[in-house]
């Protein structure tokens, strides 16, 4: 077992660094840093030797090898460099977007979640029955939804016409409650967090029909379980884990989401902030997002095997 | 058998310690009547069992034979509610535990049934057991589904069980998993389970089919055990005449979801009263006989799903193939002899069987109940 | 004494037990579903897809052939005539700028149905070879291609566009092949799986002993065997990439402005009080978006069930 965590841990590893080489590709890529110190239009004389002086003290004229080392090496010590737009320090921008986004996920997905396993399970044991058909059908319905209409429509009923719920921000500016506060995360994180369940529900479903129909269930009705026991007792323990490795591989995507209801409820976290830096194509923010949101899916396909490592007996033993 | 946990059984006054139980005779301890069940499927409804009775005496073991499709599992499954309906549904029939009705009885009725009363042991070990949940506690949940006691006593209670059934170090092996048990302790396991409540009836559904032919035996001699250490009635599904005769003391052929034959081992080993019996033991292979004289029954198992009016056996009988009263009309399970019952027209146009058969079936059958030295005839010879 | 009756007889097990592996229907061939439910079920989902497909080719024929019919003006900017209400001159009401919203919703659906389903094609064809590679070779072919899959399929797609394309720009080819390159996944697998079950069939094993080559084996076995599911990929795929090119634009980085798609026509309802008051400018393209990747999903899942019935 642990020889096999051991593996996946370097294979994660790998893969970083190929995506840190691809990132360093398309910072490259991006344009000469030196060159937008100076507009176009005020060249002179002075300025080739300028910026290649200029290009000496960044170490863009070293070999590009050495270069990326270099670069590989700030962004170990977190200098991910500064924001074209603002000149702020990168990690000091991304750094106070984080938390709000982590709310707003984390929350969205604990109600996904808990929308997914509920109705999920009762499509499942309702199989091929009307309530199966009303919350597949819903749950297309909401699949087929793009997440920022849907926001759009819960705003124009819930702010504009019934006026119950604040419609942007995380809270009101001057008001320093907790209810404000709560009163903001209603919309977008119910939004997110329906949006997010939709798919997880199919897959919910359509693990249990299978688990449902597997032959210790009838041990477990011939033992004298009731129904209701032998689901929570047998068939969510066992889809438990297939579940969970869904969910872990799907928070990455997650962020994508997060990206539009952000931007919809003008929610200051990582999501808006990644529109309104690449409306300014501001590449050094962009990239230390890109690197950011590589580790977090290398995370969480790392932490998927490591659950099903730890929740399925029959692999631990590998 | 423990105390701890086997005091508080509530059912099955009149069960017996012993495995002999002749007084139970007069008052059956499972009566089955007319059961009719259905399977509704794409291609039409599935006629699976078709008016099925029989009755079981306490400690008594019934084998129940038959080829696949002929409603034997599906006879035993649906007796405590264990098919799933829909698409299963019995249309019609009476099944009478210790005399209280069970079709149409309430959910909770039954579940104080199943597992209490009842043990079942299925057919494959290798799925029939939760994958990810530990060995002794899943056979710990049966105990404590139908008794109030603490996980640590459903454990202990758990680990004596798997000693019974002889898994040994069974403090360690209840603490494993499924996965890490072999078929056959996984066997043994479902088996524990099965007597975990110290049942009055004992279903075993085809339990060896699964396994290695070397386990088989090994298995089949803990059922027995277990069968008389419980002194529980037995019904034994199999399509293994062999098995029957090593453990049965009546048996019962199913066929296209009836009853052809039903009485003694010996009875219906020596001198079987319907054809299809005739054949079943004509295709047995024998050590005492060329395999070039097996005779296979010719035709198909019958199409359940077309219910015919006449004997589901006729189209491939050699009595009755061309008899018109074979093809209309419906023979009834009527008494040939004393105990033994045929539902054939012409039950003694039944051909019978070489005596080289005879003589195998009936030391078989005649050493069956009493020694367990079936068992290691059993082994030698597979 | 071992006496099997089953293997000497000679019609033994007539089938395996359907769907829900009972034992206790073992022999019987049959499925486990009523054939009321069954019926019911058939006839839901194939209306359903029927009732789609129908919505579609409303759609469809409605965005290509209503501008040979009405006087449609996508792009003419009317500033004295704004965000104008639904009326008999501007069905929809005039945007931002005071272009027609009817002809720019028209006019919008070219362009995101294009996308979508140009996308969908591009992507398919992309995993349909990816896919065919990694299973015909195996090896660490396969092992690196399915690597880089597991990465690619959990990888936000969206935040990786916007990142590309905002630094380095875009337009729609950009955009149809950033959409392929983070979505050509599922079909990559599919295509695998088939060919990987396919490799062990006996007709395929066959052709290889009589020395066919790998290509032809490819096009003549394994790719017709795939198709089926391959085009319930696609379908289901047109109706995923349209979404993300509507969100793509939503966001203002996909189809860009003065071109109309459904998609940047909603960026308008990024201000409140578009929303609170101008419900024609956003809800007439949420609701095509929704509509037509609904019908799709439903078409591709009547497909998958009418093509394979064994699914689900």
């Amino acid at each position: 077992m642990g020889a096999y965590i051991l593996r996946r841990l370097g294979s994660s590893v790998v893969v970083f660094f190929i995506i840190t080489i691809i990132i360093f590709t398309m910072l490259r890529l991006a344009g000469d840093p030196v060159a937008m110190l100076v507009p176009p239009d005020q060249y002179n004389t002075g300025t080739a030797e300028f910026l290649a002086q200029k290009r000496h003290e960044l170490g863009l004229d070293r070999a590009i090898p050495i270069q990326y080392l270099a670069w590989l090496g700030d962004v170990f010590r977190g200098d991910l460099g500064n924001s074209i737009k603002n000149g702020r320090p990168v990690s000091e921008i991304i750094g106070e977007r984080v938390g709000p986004t982590v709310e707003l996920i984390g929350l969205a997905l604990i109600l996904a979640i808990l929308i997914a396993l509920i109705f999920g399970t009762w499509a499942a044991v309702r199989k091929n029955r009307t309530a199966d058909y009303v919350i597949t059908f819903i749950s297309m319905l909401a699949i087929s939804t793009p997440g920022f209409f849907a926001g759009i429509l819960a705003i124009y009923v819930f702010s504009v016409k019934l006026g119950w719920l604040p419609s942007a921000g995380m809270s009101t500016t001057g008001v320093h409650s907790t209810v404000d506060q709560l009163k903001h995360l209603v919309l977008p994180v119910t939004v997110l967090g329906l949006s997010l369940s939709a798919g997880l529900l199919r897959f919910v479903r359509g693990t249990m029909i299978s688990e449902l129909t597997a032959d210790y269930i009838r041990t477990a009705t011939a033992k004298g379980l009731s129904k209701r026991s032998t689901i929570v007792k047998h068939v969510l323990r066992n889809a438990l884990v297939p579940i969970l490795t869904y969910v872990m591989l799907q928070i990455p995507l997650m962020v994508a989401g997060a990206v539009l209801i952000e931007q919809i409820f003008a929610w200051p976290g990582m999501g808006s902030m990644i529109v309104d830096y690449a409306a300014n194509s501001d590449y050094p923010v962009l990239i230390a997002v890109g690197m950011l949101t590589a580790i977090v899916v290398l995370a969480a396909n790392f932490l998927a095997d490591l659950l099903y490592t730890v929740l399925d007996p029959r692999v631990s033993l590998r | 058998m423990t105390r701890s946990t086997g005091s508080g059984r509530d059912a099955a006054p009149q069960r017996t310690s012993a495995p002999a139980a002749a007084d139970g005779a007069d008052r059956p301890l499972l009566v089955v009547d007319d059961l009719h069940v259905q399977f509704r499927t794409e291609a039409g409804t599935a006629y699976a069992v078709d008016g099925v009775s029989f009755t079981v005496a306490p400690g008594e073991v019934l084998g129940v034979v038959g080829e696949s499709g002929s409603g034997k599992s599906v006879t035993s499954m649906s007796l405590f509610g264990l098919i799933d309906t829909p698409p299963g549904k019995i249309t019609k029939g009476s099944v009478k535990l210790n005399g209280r009705e069970l079709i149409g009885a309430k959910e909770r009725v039954l579940r104080k049934v199943r597992g209490g009363e009842v043990g079942v042991v299925f057919q494959d070990p290798m799925t029939a057991l939760d994958p990810v949940i530990k060995v002794g506690r899943q056979i710990g949940e049966a105990v404590r589904v139908h008794h109030k006691v603490s996980r640590a006593q459903a454990m202990q209670r758990a680990v004596e069980l798997l000693q019974q059934v002889g898994v040994p170090q069974p403090e360690v092996r209840a603490n494993q998993y499924p996965h890490e048990f072999s078929g056959g302790m996984r066997q043994r396991a479902m088996i524990a389970m099965a007597i975990a409540n110290n049942p009055v009836l004992l279903i075993a559904d085809e339990p060896t089919t699964a396994l290695d032919v070397t386990i088989q035996a090994q298995v089949l001699d803990i059922i027995r055990k277990a069968q008389q250490e419980t002194g529980a009635a037995t019904l034994f599904i199999t399509h293994d005449l062999g098995v029957i005769a090593e453990l049965a003391e009546r048996v019962m052929v199913m066929y296209g979801g009836r009853v052809m034959e039903t009485g003694s081992v010996k009875e219906i080993f020596t001198r079987p009263r319907h054809p299809y019996t005739a054949g079943l033991l004509a295709s047995l292979p024998s050590l005492t006989r060329d395999e070039a004289e097996l005779t296979p029954i010719p035709g198909s198992p019958p199409n359940v799903l077309s219910q015919n009016p006449g004997c589901p056996f006729q189209p491939r009988c050699s009595v009755g193939r061309d008899r018109d009263i074979c093809r209309a009309q419906r023979p009834p399970l009527a008494e040939v002899g004393p105990g033994h019952f045929s539902a054939c027209h012409f039950p003694d146009e039944t051909p019978q069987p070489r005596a080289c058969v005879l003589e195998e079936a009936a030391v078989g059958a005649a050493a069956a109940p009493e020694t367990g030295g079936a068992a290691t005839d059993l082994k030698e010879h597979s | 004494m071992t006496l099997p009756v089953d293997t000497t007889l000679p019609a033994a097990e007539p089938g395996p037990t359907a769907d829900g592996g009972s034992n206790a229907l073992e022999g019987l061939s049959v499925k486990r579903r009523s054939p009321a439910g069954l019926a019911w079920r058939r006839f839901l989902r194939n209306r359903l897809a029927a009732v789609a497909l129908v919505v579609m080719a409303i759609l469809v024929l409605g965005v290509i052939f209503l501008p040979m019919f009405m006087n449609l003006d996508p792009y003419t900017v009317d500033p004295l005539n704004i965000r104008a209400k639904p009326s008999a001159e501007h069905l929809l009401g005039t945007d931002n700028v005071g272009r027609d919203v009817f002809a720019r919703l028209v006019y919008g659906g070219r362009v995101s149905l294009g996308v979508g389903i140009s996308a969908a094609v591009v992507t398919t064809v992309l995993g349909s070879i990816i896919g065919a590679l990694a299973g015909t070779f195996g090896g660490w072919v396969d092992s690196v291609l399915m690597r880089m899959a597991d990465v690619f399929m959990s990888f936000p797609s969206i935040v990786a566009m916007i990142i590309v394309i905002g630094i380095f720009g875009g337009n729609v080819i950009v955009l149809i092949g950033l959409l392929a390159l983070f979505n050509w996944i599922s079909t990559a697998r599919v295509v695998r799986a088939v060919i990987l079950s396919l490799r062990e069939r006996e007709y395929v094993q066959a052709s290889r002993a009589f020395g066919a080559k790998p290509g032809w084996l490819i096009t003549r076995h394994l790719l017709p065997a795939a198709l089926s599911q391959v085009v319930v990929i696609l379908t289901l795929e047109v109706a995923g990439l349209t979404l993300s090119e509507a969100a793509l634009s939503f966001l203002g980085f996909g189809i860009q402005p003065p071109t109309a798609s459904w998609g940047n026509m909603l960026q308008a309802a990024q201000q409140y009080t578009v929303i609170s008051s101008m419900p024609w400018l956003w809800l007439p393209p949420g609701l095509c978006i929704a509509i037509t990747v609904l019908s799709i999903n439903f078409i591709g899942d009547g497909l998958r069930d009418a093509l394979d019935p064994r699914q689900r």
